[in-house]
Formats: structure tokens, sequence, C-alpha cells
């Protein structure tokens, strides 16, 4: 057993499979003919975006509040002029409202219908509302209608090119050995980030924003995906900048990424816009933790040390090879239960 | 030297903390710590600034975890009125020394604390610690209270002792210049030590339907609290609204639904009344002042509770003997719940005594049962200790129609002859009371105690046989070998003695008390010679040989009925065993 070995157990483990995964795309299909046959839309085209259409998903950790999802690009055939932004979000929203228990909510960037389970909420589909500049012209800007009623000010129509996206990170990769472990690479990350990280709100640094980094510093290490993967964590580390802030009125490390010149987003369109500057702060020392990790896996000479710094890098779906060795840290109890217990 | 790094590192692998900062000063409040950390800690919609705080001593008291902004949060369990999080109870916890690993659980458990109070249902935490919430509250009282025995709304007294300013600069008590005592009978106040100027205080059992949780100590109570708790109550006499209308003093004992008692009080200003709605409440007024009053119980049940024993009470017990085994016989057959105790000896106390005694110089030269009697009744509460000071046989012969009215006789004299006499007592009068014999070997070979009950095979003469070549009476079970005298004196005859330490009493005792309430409650089904077995060091070292009784005992501990002991003697002198078809 290699730790080489381990990792692709890990992906194994850790890979969203969506052909197994059918059903969520089964619901997609049923809310999207539902659309359609609504008669209350125009005509529209569908796109699978974000980690589906990348093939970039990692199973969701439940006990960290995440869920499955799939993003669905709505591209109506029509001109952005001719439509309210939060107007045809409304108005799918009504359609797709009484579908499930939880029903159809609006947010900022697409409507989300959610699905329960055992009365918890289990998944989600987000749909994402295009319509073009030039609906007769299929190669013309494409605006993503933004904005919810609570926040009126941030209403409006904002350039968007979800395909150029998806291509862009596709076909960067030609081989297909490179192109699975830059997959691979950006797995582990997104499972270290769902572990590290808050589910709620912004917290979370964004995974197109991690994606991108790793598409333009990914250095295929053939049979070593640690390297790989310290490769890109570098990247991010250097990419942040020590800046005084003034709303917290605090020296912070600030971090910006910027969507590829070649496709057709707002100009200045940063991936990780919606962190805050201390969120941004907290990325930054995470990383450096993640880095420095990573690094002494990479220096231990103990092949079941670094099994066990792994699995405490990355969690209990990285598994150490034998189990007598196993390094439970997560149910480890430094203060055991007592039994004369009281408040506890 | 704490590695502060090590500790932020593990803070940064929790997903719920953010913006981690150290500190430069060290304090916090009055507290002074190695290292603060400021962080706010992640819930579903809030961010909750927290102080991360580690004091040197880590390893025992863990670590701190304060709320940097209690005020904007609304009140909560487990959070004390500073903002500290209460959270682990470490009573009789081992901890794992790992800071990082402890840092890591107790923000865990902050988590779940907040997460609970901003978001669940509290009402529960909220209720099983009332008590704990009521002394957070400021400018409280301190009342000394013995709950009466019936939960029954009505008077009761109360005394305030002032406390003079010298007491307080002697630390005697703890800040408070003004106590109260409490109590529905006279008595307890004399037990206390504290007379004159009894007045009269109303106790209030309110029987909750819902949930009576406790008010927000951060802010003062508001006077509905109290007329909600007055208007819950069941209905009082006129005879005794008369006695409580004026009353200052209200203490209230709050029934909750889920069983858990809690019990506060108040001092007021005003009156009580009966309202438009024939209720009793406390009238608003102009100057009222509402002082809120803690009640540390005093009442026997509720101190007895701690040991988790069950209640004796009302059991009658005999106690022959008020020597070193009988003065800790005494103390913790008390300990344990029994509060009808008599005593039986004619001994004095003497100063060479109270190295191995309960009891010390100031009862030099009493007699043993009055001391114990002055002693047990001065500090324990509701007892009722009869002391004899007759020589047993004596008393045995003015006294013995009285022996039937006792559950259970103990004799603590370490005496053969005496034990004999009260076992041929027992036998003649046809009496089925159990007894206990308990007596100490010399110096550190062991203890032992016979169970003896007429119920079963056997009783205090099995435990002696004779030699099969003299025909001399020997003790069987005896723990020295037989035909050495370890007796001493200093003071020639009168002054003879056997040599053990105050441990041995204390392990006699224990054992006794553990084999008494089985008895008492039905769990001893037979007749035993319980036998302790010392290491024997000191014997050995002083000269003296062990038996073989001792010698062939592999446990610590054994027990052998009457019936497994003569067996065992006759298949050790081999004759035949006795096999009347009973078994140990």
């Amino acid at each position: 057993m290699s730790v080489q070995k381990c990792f692709s157990d890990f992906n194994d483990k850790i890979k969203l499979d969506y052909s197994t995964k059918s059903d969520l795309a089964d619901k997609r299909d049923i809310l999207v003919e539902k659309l359609r046959k609504s008669g209350q839309l125009p005509s529209f085209s569908t796109y699978d975006q974000g980690s589906y259409g990348m093939s970039l998903g990692v199973e969701p950790l439940k006990k960290t509040g995440r869920e499955y999802d799939i993003d669905v690009g709505l591209i109506f055939n029509a001109n952005k002029d001719d439509y309210e932004p939060l107007k045809l979000k409304e108005t799918i929203q009504t359609i797709l409202n009484n579908h499930t228990t939880y029903g159809a909510t609006i947010k900022r960037p697409c409507v989300t219908v959610t699905y329960m389970e055992d009365g918890k909420r289990d998944h989600h589909v987000d749909f994402v509302v295009y319509l073009y500049e030039d609906h007769e012209d299929k190669d013309s800007q494409l605006y993503l209608a933004k904005g919810k009623a609570s926040t009126p000010d941030e209403i409006g129509w904002e350039k968007s090119d979800p395909k150029g996206l998806v291509q862009y990170i596709n076909d960067r990769f030609t081989k297909k050995e490179e192109r699975s472990q830059f997959r691979r690479v950006i797995r582990y990350i997104k499972r270290w980030k769902n572990l590290r990280f808050d589910s709620n709100g912004h917290a979370e640094p964004s995974s197109i924003g991690i994606t991108l980094i790793a598409v333009e510093s990914f250095v295929y290490r053939e049979g070593d995906d640690l390297t790989a993967l310290l490769d890109v964590a570098k990247q991010i580390q250097k990419l942040f900048y020590y800046t005084y802030d003034y709303d917290t009125m605090r020296w912070l490390y600030k971090i910006k990424k910027s969507m590829p010149e070649q496709l057709k987003f707002e100009s200045n369109t940063d991936a990780f816009g919606k962190m805050t500057s201390v969120q941004q702060n907290d990325f930054k020392l995470k990383i450096d933790k993640f880095v420095k990790d990573l690094e002494e896996v990479k220096d231990e000479t103990d092949e079941q040390e670094q099994y066990k710094k792994l699995r405490k890098i990355f969690g209990e779906d990285f598994i150490i090879p034998d189990p007598q060795n196993s390094y439970r840290h997560q149910n480890h109890n430094y203060i055991p239960a007592s039994s004369t217990s009281g408040c506890v | 030297m704490l590695d502060v790094d090590k500790i932020i590192s593990a803070l940064l692998d929790l997903p719920y903390i953010s913006d981690i900062q150290n500190r430069k000063t060290n304090r916090r409040g009055t507290e002074m710590y190695e290292c603060v950390l400021d962080c706010d800690l992640l819930l579903v919609e809030k961010h909750i600034p927290i102080s991360i705080c580690i004091p040197e001593n880590w390893r025992i008291s863990l670590v701190d975890i304060y709320l940097q902004r209690y005020e904007d949060l609304p009140f909560m369990p487990h959070v004390e009125a500073n903002g500290k999080l209460c959270l682990f109870n470490l009573e009789g916890v081992n901890i794992d020394y790992n800071l990082p690993g402890i840092v890591e659980q107790c923000v865990t458990r902050a988590k779940k604390i907040l997460e609970q109070g901003l978001f669940g249902d509290v009402n529960e935490e909220f209720v099983n610690e009332f008590d704990a919430y009521w002394e957070f509250l400021p400018d409280t009282i301190l009342m000394h209270f013995s709950l009466p025995k019936e939960r029954k709304s009505q008077r009761i007294s109360y005394v305030q002792k002032v406390i003079q300013s010298k007491d307080s600069g002697k630390r005697r008590y703890c800040a408070k210049t003004k106590i109260l005592y409490g109590a529905e009978d006279s008595s307890y106040f004399q037990w206390r030590g504290v007379k004159n100027g009894e007045r009269n205080g109303f106790y209030c059992v309110v029987c909750a339907d819902h949930y009576i949780l406790p008010p927000d100590f951060r802010k003062p109570i508001p006077l509905s609290f109290f007329n909600r708790l007055l208007s819950n109550m069941d209905p009082i006499s006129d005879l005794v609204f008369k006695k409580i209308a004026d009353a200052k003093i209200i203490v209230f004992n709050i029934l909750q639904p889920n069983g858990v008692e809690n019990c506060i009080g108040v001092q007021i200003n005003g009156k009580i009344i009966y309202n438009a709605q024939g209720a009793l409440e406390i009238p608003e007024k102009s100057g009222l002042t509402l002082t809120p009053v803690v009640i540390h119980r005093e009442d026997k049940e509720f101190l007895l509770a701690r040991t988790e024993s069950t209640n004796h009470s009302g059991k009658k017990i005999l106690v022959i003997g008020a020597g070193s085994i009988g003065g800790y016989m005494c103390q913790e057959l008390v300990h344990t719940g029994f509060d009808n105790i008599e005593i039986v000896d004619h001994d004095c106390l003497k100063m060479e005594n109270i190295y191995r005694h309960l009891l010390g110089r100031e009862f030099v030269d009493w007699r043993k049962v009055f001391a114990l009697k002055e002693y047990l009744m001065n500090n324990y509460p509701k007892l009722n200790i009869v002391a004899s000071d007759q020589k047993l046989d004596e008393w045995i012969d003015d006294e013995a129609k009285r022996v039937r009215q006792f559950d259970l006789i103990i004799s603590t004299v370490g005496d053969h002859k005496v034990n004999r006499s009260l076992n041929e007592l027992i036998i003649n009068n046809n009496i089925d009371i159990p007894v206990i014999y308990a007596w100490n070997e010399p110096l550190d070979i062991g203890c032992h105690i016979a169970v003896i009950s007429k119920k079963y095979y056997g009783n205090y003469e099995c435990l002696f046989a004779r030699d099969s070549i003299t025909n001399e009476l020997y003790d069987a079970v005896a723990y020295t070998k037989p035909g050495q005298t370890v007796s001493k004196s200093f003071s020639g005859c009168n002054g003879t003695f056997i040599p053990y330490g105050s441990i041995a009493s204390m392990k006699t005792v224990a054992l006794s008390i553990e084999w008494l309430i089985r008895i008492l409650e039905d769990r001893c089904e037979d007749n035993y010679i319980i036998s302790e077995k010392g290491s024997g060091y000191y014997f050995r070292k002083a000269g003296f040989e062990t038996s073989d009784f001792y010698n062939d005992q592999k446990d610590t501990v054994s027990i052998l009925s009457i019936l497994e002991l003569e067996n065992l003697r006759k298949s050790n002198s081999n004759e035949p065993s006795n096999n009347s078809g009973r078994t140990a």
C-alpha cells in the first residue's frame, strides 16, 4: 500500500458519481418538464453547470449541513431588455413552489427547489436564469438574473458566461491522466474545504475560485497526487496580500481571483468577492495550515504516520490501510464522560 | 511553556471558529490566564464573539470560555453572570493532558450550549439549575433553611443573624453581613445555636403545571415573578393567612412538572394581601424592595440525599459499647440515615483514648455515652439518641424486655465474654432481632464481624471450638496464633489494652454498616462470620504469629456462613462435616 493508493481510494470514496446519483438528474428533468409545460415561460434550453457540469463534485458531508445539489442553467430564448430580472424567477418559483414539501425559494443567483427526506432537508436543484442580449444570436452575451425581493438594490442583469466557464475548465487538459489528476486534486481541496469552513453564508471559499486557481497553476505529477495537491495549495497561498482593512480597522489578508479575461463575465468579477475581509483572512490562515500539514506529510518518513496525518487532514473517509492503527481523531474524547456527570 | 501556535492550529481546523486573535493582555475580568484568544463562534445564522482563556492549571480546571457580549444574547442556561460558559461537570472526571484536544472539545461543547440556548428547548435545563441561577442575582441574602417535612404552605419562623465586622475579618463567613435561619419549628434554631428574635415567615409551596423558569439575573426581578408564584399556590386557611400577612420573608418551594424541586426566597418590605381574584399577591407600592434570598437547605432529607443512602429513619438501633468502634459506629449510623439510636456503655473517655476515638480532648472524663450523645446531637439534625451509662449486664437485667423494640443490635465491645452473654440473652429470651458483633484483631491483622439472627443456623457460640487434645476453648476465627499474649499495659491490670490503630476500627465499622444495611433490606439470608484480613506487617514485626485461619484465608474479605465455618473446622481436623442439608 502506498500514499498514492490511499489517495486514489480516498478519491473513489468522495467522488460524486452522478450515474449512481441519477435521481438528482431525474428530479432535474421532472422540474424542467414542469417548467416547459407550464406555458408561463418563454422557451429555453438547459445547461448543466457547476460541479456537475465539470465532474468535480464530492459527496456532501451531512454532518456539516451540506446537501447534494445540481446547478441547472435555464437559457431563455428571450432578450434581457424585455424582462425585469425578478419576473422570470418569480414565475419559476410560483410554478415549482408546491412541487416539494419544502417548496421553491428565490435566492440571489437562482431559484432553489429543496427536497426533504425523513423530515429534514436532503438535496436541492438550483435553477439559474439567463437571457440573451439578442436571443437571435446565440453567441451574444448572456445575462444572469440577479437578486431577490428582500434586497432590491441587488436586483439586476449581470453579464455571465456559464458555457464558456465550463468549457474553459474542461478543455484545459487534453490528456486523460492529467485531467483525472486535476479533478482528484480539486476534490481533495473541496473535501478539505467542507471540513474546515462553515457551510452557512459565504465563510467557505467558492469552489469556482479554487478551481480557477488550480486550472492556471496545476502541474501534472505522475503517480504523485500529494505533490500535485501541495503545488495548488501553495499557489492559492501566493494569491493573498496583506492590506489595511478600513471596516475592521485592522491589517488583514485578502484574496482576489478575477474571471478569465477571455470569458464574458462582468469585468472585475471576483470569485471570492462574497467573502468578507475577516473570512478571507480566515481562509489565509487555514490554507497556511493546510500547506504546513501537507508538507509535514511529505517530510514524514514513516508511512503509517503519513496515513495518520492525512486522515487528520481529510477526515474519516481517508482510510488508513492497517485498521489496528486507525487514528480515530474525531471520536477521541480528551474529557471523557463522567460517571457522575451532571450538566454535560 | 504554553504553545499558543498549537492551540491556534487546533482551532483553525474547526469550521465554526473564525477570526482568531491572540490578545495581548492575559487578564479577563479579575482572572489571570496564560493566554486569551478572541474569536467568533459561528452558529447557523449568528456570529458569537467569544474568548477562549487558558489558565495555568488547565490540567485541573480545563479551559474557560466567555461570551464577549452576553448582554446582546437572550438569557440562556449554562452561562454565568460574567458570560462564562459552564462547559463540563468535572466532578470525578479524569482528563487527557492534550491541551489542543481539550480546547477543541471545550469549543465544541460551547457551540452546543449556545445552539441549545438560542434555538432549542431550554426549559428543563433552566429548571434543573434554577437555584444556581438564583445565586447569580445581585445583592442576595443567604438563608439556611430546614424545609418542612410536609410540603404544605404554612407559617415558618426565621431568625436573623448579623455578622460582626471582626468575624468577617477572620473570613469565617462568605462575605455576607446578614444571614437568616428558617424552619417550621424552633428546635432547629436551638440546634443551630441561633436564638432570640424569631419572626414569622411564609413557606409557600408552588405546584407548577408548566415550567417556572428562573428570572434573568442580568435584570431586576419584576414583582410579577413573585406574584405569579403566589397565584400558583394552593389556598391557605384564614388562620395561616393572619400569621403570614405581615411576613417579610417568603420561601418558595417550587415543584416543577419534571419532579425537580427548587427552593428560592425573597425579602419584601410590603404586605401580602388577597387580590380581587382571590389570589395572594404582593401589591405594588412606592418604595417596595424585593431582595432575593438564596436558600441553603439544611433539612435532613436534603442533607442525606448526598449520600445516596436509603432512608432508614425510624429504625431503632442498639449499640453496645461506645469505645473506638462504638464511637465511629454511632457516627456512621447517623451518616447512613439512622436517627434513633441507643448507646450503652459504662466507661469514661480518657486522654489515652483520644487517638483512636471519634471524640477528643473536650470530652475527656465524660461518660462516653453522654459525650457521644452530645457530639451527635450538636452536629446532626433531628436525632433521637438515648444514652445509658450502665454496665451491660446491669442494663441487660433491667432492660431485657426493651430489647425487643430494636430493629438491630450491634455489639462493639470486642469482648467475647460480653458478647457471649448477649448471645445467651438473645437465645434464652427467644428474641428475634439480628445482632452484629464487631471486633478488631490486634495491630494490623484485621477485623471480624459476626452476623447472627435467630432465623438462620448457628449463633455466636459457633465461633468457638475446643482443642481436641486439651479440650480448651478457643476462638476458631482468631487471626492470632493461640498461646500468645498480645495485650499491653502501661499501668498494670487496670490499664490493659489490645493495641490497634484508629483505622482498624474504621474498617470494622465500614464492614458492619455494609452488613447492617443488607440485613435491614432483607439481603442477608444466613448467619455469617465476615473476616477482613489486614497486611499483618506490624503484627509480625512485633514478633507475633498469625493463625492458620489467617494464613489460609486467600481473599482480603472472607464471608463464611456459620455452617461453612463449622465444616471448615471439621475438615481441618478431619472430622466429618455437618451435612444438614444447608447450603451457604
